[in-house]
């Protein structure tokens, strides 16, 4: 049964230079359990569509157009309140550790509770069970429920924040970077562990990532972004083993593998395209070594290269 | 490096700066806060140049001295008095220009003279570090909680009657440590800088690093506090003023509101109580105004906030 | 947390020390002959020779000084002149004149700023921030002896709503019918306008602290995720953003405590409301060295004691913070 699908899903910024057209026309849809990764360089708009799904654009951001569809309903029609009420209990979300994800005055169990309670009839006793039995699944000592934030090691936030994000068995997750500040042992560990809860309790994933070997690993279909357009979906395998799309390529070049052989890393020279101006032809063509005077001019079409594979490029 | 390179340093550094400067301005002119602050004080500015005008067309118009003849008690606004005259018949639109002109002096120097020591003991500190950072700052710690308006008075209980640069001395002696705690930190992480290591291989002496290579860049800085400082030392001369230590031979925007409460005017001549404390709060709402303004100039965080809402 | 509170209140001992010895210096180096100062010639032979033992104004310099630390360490302040009785008497009664107005005051001052600086950050741009906003400015640089005066003049002589000088009514104390509840009414009936002119000169500058304060916070990372909780809009502003924008509040509260007690003593020289303040300010004019000595160390000391108290809330506040 599919979760969620997004259909052309186009997001703008109002800034003082006129409408930023953050995210242009995407489309994806996730199976329930299934997990999806969207990549790219950062200004892609990758954690913009996260920032959508939540319905928690900044102000000054909004949907231009397109659905969002979750489980067959379209958030978009959703008043604030609705919104709010879907917000963890349906869609959580597990953030950066690095970040001040967390409240430095608040212990961090009392921020789980709150999570709770707030959308389950349930009282602050029973929640502080249900927190303690997340602490054990996510292997944390229980007693360090009443300790503040400060007082965990990074690996031990990030830990908190994927309890945190679990505390009302939501269908859908959406990691933003999840392990992007931890070291590598830690950073192995979280993704193992995020691949078992996923299992377990049947959650959909969205993961966000600019490291593409990461995102190979953990999750079953690949979407790659680049300047707000999704430019290669499709299987795991697939996108990383056989990337079509030449930013896909230079993508793959640009990250070390753990397992591949050794090969030399390389970065991709040049800039991604403003997105104030209106973009006629190919975003890409400006960097792409195979480019020609007809992609600057044509706006490209979606291509099929094997079942589940498709890249937006005329020439691939 | 060649006498060439030098000059052609210098003068690249010098045309930074004027750019910086230009685009400074158009930033803090943009801000509403800033321009109403600013022209405020030139208001202020332009009523101390003025007050030396009174005196010259008639004696009787000398704010401390001058007796209109013909008036012996205190009188509202007239064509000869624009704001009346004072319990013995003294002009109050002269008095309230010196008394501009009195704010300004004991402002700007009390500020400066804070902002001068300020910044020497703040480069000091952060620069020698350890023992003498320490004292500086324990010191700096114990004058900041001091109520200041209380301590000078103390000395006029110790002193008898303090004159006016006393009072400015005093000022100075006691608002110094906010631009230190400041200058400080900037030192400090001016330290951490490679410029500055290389200057002390090329051996420049602890002085030379301090005033050539520290001190230029810590100023900008001690200067936005400046117009802080201007603020509190007006305020605690028109306080003490108004108390009745104020030095008896100035006329300040204090002294004249000592005047109205004393003798027991302040009920029945609104002309004579409004306008020395208007004056007085207005100014103290001008340097602050003119404060926050320079405040978001300076730190780019800020600027974003208001331009971005 | 203990030791640190015994830490600050030994750096509180060591700095009363130094104003202590800078006070008993410059009373040395100050024009004038100690004993004319300190003896009130109103006083009898045996008396005055009392109170020149008491003080050990003949002796050696340095006995004096060790006389004079220890004089202040027991209380003993010499006699004012003015009162014609021990210092300490006279400062012990007007001591609690003076917490009574100040707290209500800066307490008051602080709720309304807090909250009216929360809610002001929480619409901003809009028209109820610009109007908190713009209020706090204005009475905030207004300069208070006027803004005192203006309001005896509006509420007490023009309305004629509030007294305007002292504390209490002779009519109402003397009378030995009157009720504790009728004595705390005159109080608070006195007190209203000194009490407003403290409040109407803080409240601003503790909301624009806090206004800025919260609008730092609201950019913080974990009020998106408060948002992404699902939380109401309230529960974010008071649980999240709030405890955290309070922290630099309580830091401005200690740095401007100063201000405040320069402050207090205007109101209370203006209104007459005889507290410590006051007395200072009249003892120095009245060239009564004895009772103004004793009314500033006494200032100094509660306010050094009240950084010790910030300090310590501060810790209670930040978790972050572990002495």
């Amino acid at each position: 049964m599919t979760l969620l699908d997004v259909q052309n899903l186009s997001i703008g910024y109002q800034t003082a230079e006129g409408l930023l057209q953050a995210v242009e026309g995407v489309s994806f849809s996730l199976e329930a359990g299934q997990s999806l990764g969207l990549v790219g360089e950062s200004g892609c708009g990758k954690t913009t569509i996260g920032m959508a799904l939540m319905g928690l654009l900044p102000p000054n951001g909004r949907i231009t157009g397109g659905h969002v569809l979750l489980n067959g309903r379209d958030l978009r029609e959703l008043t604030e309140e609705e919104m709010r009420q879907v917000r963890w209990k349906e869609v959580a979300m597990i953030f950066q550790a690095a970040m001040n994800a967390l409240n430095p005055v608040q212990r961090v169990g009392d921020q789980m509770i709150e999570a709770i309670v707030e959308h389950q009839p349930v009282s602050k006793a029973q929640a502080r069970q249900r927190v303690e039995g997340l602490y054990q699944l996510v292997g944390m000592p229980v007693e360090r429920i009443d300790d503040y934030p400060h007082q965990y090691s990074g690996g031990m936030k990030q830990r908190a924040i994927i309890a945190m994000a679990l505390a009302n068995k939501p269908k859908l997750i959406i990691a933003d970077e999840p392990t992007t500040a931890l070291d590598v042992i830690v950073q192995d560990q979280i993704l193992q562990e995020t691949k078992n809860l996923q299992h377990e309790f049947n959650i959909g994933i969205i993961f966000i990532s600019h490291d593409i070997s990461i995102v190979a690993e953990v999750c079953q279909t690949i979407g790659v972004m680049y300047a707000g357009q999704l430019v290669e979906i499709g299987g795991a395998e697939q996108v990383f083993y056989d990337p079509r799309h030449p930013y896909t390529k230079a993508l793959v070049a640009s990250f070390p593998t753990l397992a591949g052989e050794r090969k030399e890393l390389k970065p991709i020279p040049g800039e991604p395209p403003h997105l104030i101006n209106a973009i006629m032809g190919c975003r890409f063509c400006d960097r792409c070594p195979r480019s020609e005077a007809q992609c600057k001019l044509d706006r490209p079409a979606w291509q099929q290269v094997a079942a589940g594979h498709h890249v937006l490029c005329d020439h691939c | 490096m060649n006498q060439q390179a030098a000059m052609d340093l210098r003068q690249a550094r010098r045309s930074l700066w004027r750019e910086r400067l230009a685009e400074d301005w158009r930033v803090f002119r943009r801000n509403p806060l800033g321009r109403i602050g600013l022209t405020l004080l030139i208001m202020f500015g332009l009523m101390a140049v003025c007050s030396y005008i009174p005196p010259m067309i008639n004696p009787m118009y000398n704010p401390m001295t001058g007796v209109d003849p013909h008036i012996m008690a205190s009188t509202g606004p007239s064509a000869r008095h624009w704001l009346g005259t004072d319990f013995m018949g003294r002009d109050i639109f002269a008095q309230l220009l010196a008394g501009a002109r009195v704010a300004f002096m004991v402002g700007v120097s009390a500020a400066f003279m804070a902002v001068v020591l300020g910044t020497a003991l703040g480069m000091t500190a952060g620069y020698m570090g350890g023992l003498t950072d320490t004292l500086l700052m324990r010191a700096a710690d114990m004058i900041m909680v001091m109520p200041t308006l209380l301590v000078v008075l103390m000395l006029a209980a110790l002193f008898g009657q303090l004159n006016i640069w006393t009072i400015v001395l005093m000022i100075a002696l006691f608002r110094w440590p906010g631009v230190s705690r400041v200058v400080r930190a900037q030192t400090l992480s001016l330290k951490q800088r490679p410029f500055i290591d290389a200057a002390r291989v090329a051996g420049a002496s602890h002085p030379r690093i301090i005033f050539r290579h520290i001190m230029p860049n810590v100023l900008p800085l001690a200067f936005l506090y400046m117009t802080f400082r201007v603020t509190s030392a007006i305020v605690i001369e028109a306080a003490l003023a108004f108390l009745g230590f104020g030095d008896p031979g100035t006329v300040s925007w204090g002294m004249m509101l000592q005047w109205v409460w004393k003798t027991g005017h302040m009920f029945q001549a609104m002309y004579w109580l409004l306008p020395p404390g208007l004056c007085i709060s207005l100014i103290t709402l001008s340097f602050y105004m003119l404060g926050r303004a320079m405040d978001e100039v300076l730190d780019p965080r800020l600027r974003d906030e208001t331009s971005a809402g | 947390m203990k030791r640190f509170i015994i830490k600050r209140m030994a750096q509180v001992v060591v700095v009363l020390f130094l104003i202590l010895t800078v006070l008993f210096v410059l009373f040395r180096l100050a024009p004038g002959d100690p004993v004319e100062r300190m003896v009130d010639p109103n006083l009898t032979l045996e008396e005055a020779e009392h109170l020149v033992e008491q003080l050990g104004l003949k002796e050696p310099i340095l006995t004096q000084y060790g006389i004079y630390l220890k004089n202040f360490a027991m209380g003993h302040f010499g006699h004012s002149f003015h009162y014609g009785q021990p210092v300490a008497e006279v400062i012990w009664e007007k001591l609690p004149n003076t917490i009574l107005l100040f707290t209500t005051a800066v307490i008051l001052a602080a709720l309304v700023g807090v909250s009216w600086g929360k809610i002001a950050a929480w619409s901003k741009g809009k028209w109820k921030d610009l109007a908190f906003t713009v209020a706090a400015l204005v009475t905030h640089t207004l300069f208070l002896p006027w803004l005192a005066l203006l309001l005896v003049w509006f509420f007490g002589y023009r309305l004629e709503w509030f007294p305007i000088t002292g504390m209490m009514s002779e009519e109402v104390w003397l009378d030995p019918d009157t009720a504790w509840w009728q004595k705390a009414w005159d109080v608070g009936y006195h007190m209203m306008l000194p009490l407003l002119t403290l409040f109407l000169i803080h409240f601003g500058s503790y909301l624009l602290v806090m206004r800025s304060s919260m609008l730092d916070t609201l950019k913080e990372d974990y009020i998106v995720t408060a948002r992404a909780k699902g939380l109401s809009e309230k529960a974010i502003r008071n649980r999240h953003a709030a405890p955290n924008a309070m922290l630099p509040v309580v830091t401005s509260v200690g740095l401007s405590l100063a201000f405040s007690i320069n402050g207090g003593a205007l109101t209370e020289t203006v209104f007459s409301w005889p507290g410590i303040g006051r007395e200072l300010v009249f003892a120095v004019s009245h060239n009564d060295y004895p009772l103004a000595q004793a009314c500033f160390l006494l200032i100094a000391t509660v306010v050094l004691f009240s950084n010790v108290v910030v300090d310590v809330l501060y810790a209670y506040l930040d978790p972050r913070i572990r002495y």
